[in-house]
């Protein structure tokens, strides 16, 4: 009995010791071997419609560049769209793809949660010398460098229906107020719901500004924001006129061309081009975002314009991470920016991608680039969820003909500085 | 206060009565609020002489065992080895080898961590890479230590394996004593083959209930106490647990949720007291509608009933999801219904019927009517057919007219029956995610609340989309979000306690049996 008793504690212990010594091994790197082709499993996560061509373009640079830098990466492509990238990133940090495209309003967020990885010193030259320089800039957070900048198209402009409205109509809100009145038909324009982004144009049309500053890891340390102004109750009294008429409609969807109440000119973006024209076929128009006359005063509606990054999820093996750069070096490149131009119609922020045809031809990236609009810079969370509070009360104040007034519209203004204020100073 | 008798109570009209209900039923607060206190303390005290029962019961189990039982309090199924009872030997054996391994290689280093949930969510570590010769590239990388996600969760799952381990320890203790009084009285102890006869025998229900409970207590009720737990910390999108980690912050959530003059504690009253309309009108407005649609088409005389019932159960044919989302679209501002209306001349503007809060909340008890009805018109058909005909017949003899008989017959046959269902129905709309959020998602939103968690409060929203809302905002805020689990669950349990307390279906089981 005893020598069994021995026996089974013996053999408890040495698997108790195996298991431990397993787990002492750790998560360390290891120089690939010379002549080895070193092989990573990655997940790049890809915008809508564009995981083919990321597949691809990975596999080209397995066959080129990879073959020189004894590389290869098996990708699993995902799709995940770039204005989500970040948010599912923060939701499953560990589970993250390896490469990632996102918007560069989440930007702030992505570093400051650490969900990009710091980039080496090629890859900040790659960046500054083949990129414009506010898309090289925005890449950066304080002096740091952290993403490969994609695309420099991330605005939105007017669609509209050229049967319903005229070229010299959709130079002036007021007058598509108009003819959509007289059309009961719809402008498409997402000012109130989750539509800050939108909404902003009207306050940088009237030359309001708001820009925070961060610091390296992302933290927002200081704000100059001057919405809480006499400019910022002219561009809420712009919003109101289209936000009390009839032909108010808070979206800002191409699809909106095909309902029951069509609208005739919808705000959007690059990505609703497709959708824009199947729907409309050769009556579809752009155009820059209108004008807007408060107080006698003409000013024309400006957006953002921002850009789409590649991040690389932060690595604990240090030469999986210089590859990956290398591999996001070229699929930021100039040849893989060129291909999503002439392909998906994307605005390139390549140097030598704007150089080509296909972009001094595309209509949109012509309007996106011709009218003024504002570099996107950095904005948190509160900021957008602050503006679009105050947006939705002059929505809901215009609602069924009522009104407010400078004094209402001013004190909608002075609670988001209180609030925003009181963010800012923790 | 002067309680009536019996025959005096009688003697009083109906709001007299409804009076001096009344007041018996705040005069017995008090006293029930006491009794119930001395039951906890009782409670207590009985707790207390439970504890001290054991520790004298393991004390002197030691002190008078034999070495055996001695050392089966260090070797847990020591005892049982020595008596060739292999199984249960080995069974408490593994169980105390599998618990050290734990908690050497795991549990241990998360339970030192469950105080403060982390120190150091990671470190960056800057070094110096070749890959192309002669190319030296300095490089980045992140190493994470703490992750108080999981501290949290594994800490949690450590605590419920000592609670596992000090109950099979006890267990064992217990065995190893009676082993030494086999061994006194001379008897032979159970083989490990009876034990296995016994298990798939007379203790066949133990086997079967292993794998339940173990289920039970790893998928609900763990992940209940955790959800729980969470709602004592600071676990938001800033705070992610894994990048950055959280910490404890004791009661902060809840003054913040429930103390009054800020944005977030009007926003949940309002949001509350809607919920608590919306139950009410999507419970009962079914409930009766149904029954209504059902007792019509039961009516004699009524021709082609099967035609009818199946009408109506075309709604269930078609998944709800999608009948909620095309009513969604059919009914927005630029959606085929306004579309028709404004075309055929009958509206010159749109009806807001999701953008205007009032007609927003009309919509959805009226839609959830239309989805719902058919349920209850099924539930209620079958129910209704089983009221004896008998008790319609004396009605009529003794002069009830349409209406008595409905009110004396069937809604007190249909509310004993069916009281139950009422209450989990009620329950259950407190929780309909589905129908507010596929009309609404909780729309139009209502700047005056404020934000929470980055989701702006609408006019429709219920507490459980709006905790929805808190947690796929871009401010995710799962602290907030987990107090109001549990304030919902509060509301729930409260009700639902009080309801079935009250409820005819429990209070007089026998007099429709």
């Amino acid at each position: 009995m005893r020598k069994f008793i021995s026996v089974l504690l013996g053999a408890a212990l040495a698997a108790g010791s195996c298991v431990g010594l397993a787990a002492c091994d750790g998560n360390s790197a290891t120089n690939p071997q010379n002549g080895d082709v070193k092989k990573y499993d990655i997940t790049v996560w890809a915008g809508d419609g564009t995981t083919t061509m990321m597949q691809n373009q990975v596999e080209k640079f397995n066959s080129t560049i990879g073959k020189e830098l004894k590389v290869s990466f098996n990708a699993k492509v995902e799709q995940v769209s770039e204005g989500k990238a970040v948010g599912d990133a923060e939701s499953h940090p560990e589970s993250a793809a390896d490469l990632f495209c996102f918007a560069s309003d989440t930007f702030a967020r992505a570093v400051e949660m650490n969900l990009v990885a710091k980039l080496s010193p090629s890859s900040v030259t790659f960046i500054d010398e083949n990129n414009i320089k506010s898309a090289a800039d925005a890449s950066k957070m304080g002096d740091t460098y952290y993403a490969f900048p994609m695309t420099a198209d991330n605005s939105y402009f007017l669609y509209y229906n050229k049967d319903k409205l005229k070229d010299t109509e959709v130079t002036d809100l007021e007058t598509m107020i108009e003819v959509a009145e007289k059309q009961s038909a719809k402008i498409s324009y997402n000012l109130g719901s989750e539509g800050s982004w939108y909404a902003a144009s009207f306050f940088y049309g009237t030359g309001c500004k708001s820009e925070w500053v961060v610091n390296d890891s992302g933290k927002f340390t200081d704000m100059e924001d001057d919405f809480n102004s006499a400019n910022g109750i002219k561009a809420f009294k712009g919003m109101a006129k289209l936000m009390s008429s009839e032909c108010f409609n808070d979206s800002s969807k191409a699809q909106d061309f095909s309902s029951a109440i069509p609208s005739i000119a919808v705000v959007s973006g690059v990505w609703d081009y497709k959708t824009a024209k199947t729907i409309l076929g050769d009556k579809l128009g752009v155009a820059p975002l209108p004008h807007f006359t408060v107080d006698g005063a003409r000013y024309q509606a400006t957006p953002y314009l921002g850009y789409k990054f590649m991040g690389i999820k932060p690595q604990s093996d240090k030469y999986k991470l210089l590859y990956l750069q290398r591999l996001a070096q070229y699929l930021t490149g100039e040849e893989c920016q060129t291909q999503r131009l002439k392909d998906l119609g994307w605005g390139p922020s390549n140097l030598k991608s704007r150089e080509t045809d296909e972009a001094k031809e595309n209509e949109i990236f012509n309007v996106i680039n011709d009218n003024p609009n504002v570099v996107q810079g950095q904005y948190p969370a509160k900021w957008w969820s602050q503006f679009e509070v105050a947006c939705l009360a002059v929505k809901k104040g215009t609602e069924n003909g009522k009104s407010l007034d400078d004094t209402a519209l001013g004190n909608l203004l002075k609670t988001y500085a209180k609030d925003l204020a009181t963010f800012l100073n923790g | 206060m002067v309680y009536l008798s019996a025959l005096d109570y009688l003697k009083l009209n109906k709001w007299q009565k409804l009076l001096y209900k009344l007041k018996c039923f705040f005069v017995a607060i008090p006293g029930w609020t006491a009794n119930k206190f001395k039951k906890l303390g009782q409670l207590f005290v009985k707790l207390g002489l439970a504890i001290k029962a054991e520790a004298i019961y393991i004390v002197t189990t030691f002190i008078h065992g034999s070495f055996k039982t001695k050392l089966s309090y260090l070797f847990m199924g020591f005892s049982n080895l020595w008596h060739k009872q292999w199984l249960r030997g080995i069974m408490f054996f593994l169980m105390e080898g599998l618990f050290i391994v734990y908690m050497v290689l795991y549990g241990g280093a998360m339970l030192a961590k469950f105080g403060s949930l982390g120190d150091i969510a990671t470190k960056e570590i800057t070094s110096l890479v070749e890959i192309i010769p002669g190319e030296i590239e300095e490089v980045t990388t992140v190493v994470h230590i703490d992750n108080s996600f999981k501290i949290l969760l594994y800490g949690l799952i450590t605590i419920f394996f000592i609670l596992a381990l000090a109950v099979t320890w006890r267990i064992n203790v217990k065995q190893a004593q009676l082993l030494d009084e086999i061994d006194a009285s001379g008897k032979p102890v159970k083989s490990s083959k009876d034990d296995v006869k016994s298990l798939l025998d007379n203790q066949f229900h133990k086997t079967l209930l292993v794998l339940p409970i173990f289920g039970i207590v790893m998928f609900t009720i763990l992940p209940i106490i955790f959800m729980v737990l969470v709602a004592f910390t600071n676990f938001d999108y800033q705070h992610d647990g894994y990048n950055r980690l959280f910490d404890w912050v004791g009661l902060e959530n809840f003054s913040k949720m429930l103390s009054f003059g800020n944005g977030m504690s009007a926003a949940f009253g309002e949001i509350l007291g809607w919920t608590m309309i919306w139950s009410i009108f999507a419970t009962f407005s079914n409930y009766f509608l149904g029954m209504f649609v059902a007792m019509m088409i039961n009516k004699k005389g009524i021709k082609i009933k099967s035609v009818w019932r199946t009408i109506l159960v075309l709604t269930i044919a078609i998944p709800q999801f999608i009948s909620l989302l095309y009513i969604s679209n059919l009914f927005s501002d630029t959606g085929i219904v306004n579309g028709t209306l404004l075309n055929l001349g009958i509206i010159d503007k749109a009806i807001p019927f999701w953008s205007n809060g009032t007609l927003a909340k009309v919509m959805v008890i009226v839609v959830n009517i239309w989805v719902g009805i058919p349920y209850l018109m099924l539930i209620t058909t079958g129910i209704l057919m089983n009221i004896p005909d008998d008790l319609y017949e004396s009605a009529k003899i003794d002069g009830a007219n349409a209406f008595q008989q409905f009110a004396r017959i069937t809604l007190p046959y249909m509310l004993f029956v069916t009281g139950p269902y009422l209450l989990t129905s009620f329950v259950s709309n407190i929780n309909n995610f589905n129908v507010i959020y596929l009309l609404t998602q909780g729309g139009p939103a209502n700047p005056t609340w404020g934000n929470v968690g980055g989701y702006i409060a609408g006019d429709t929203t219920i507490l459980i989309t709006w905790l929805f809302g808190i947690t796929t905002g871009n401010e995710a805020n799962y602290k907030i979000a987990s107090v109001i689990g549990i304030l919902i669950f509060i509301v729930c349990a409260g009700l639902s306690l009080i309801v079935f307390s009250i409820m005819p279906s429990t209070r007089r089981e026998n007099d429709y049996s």
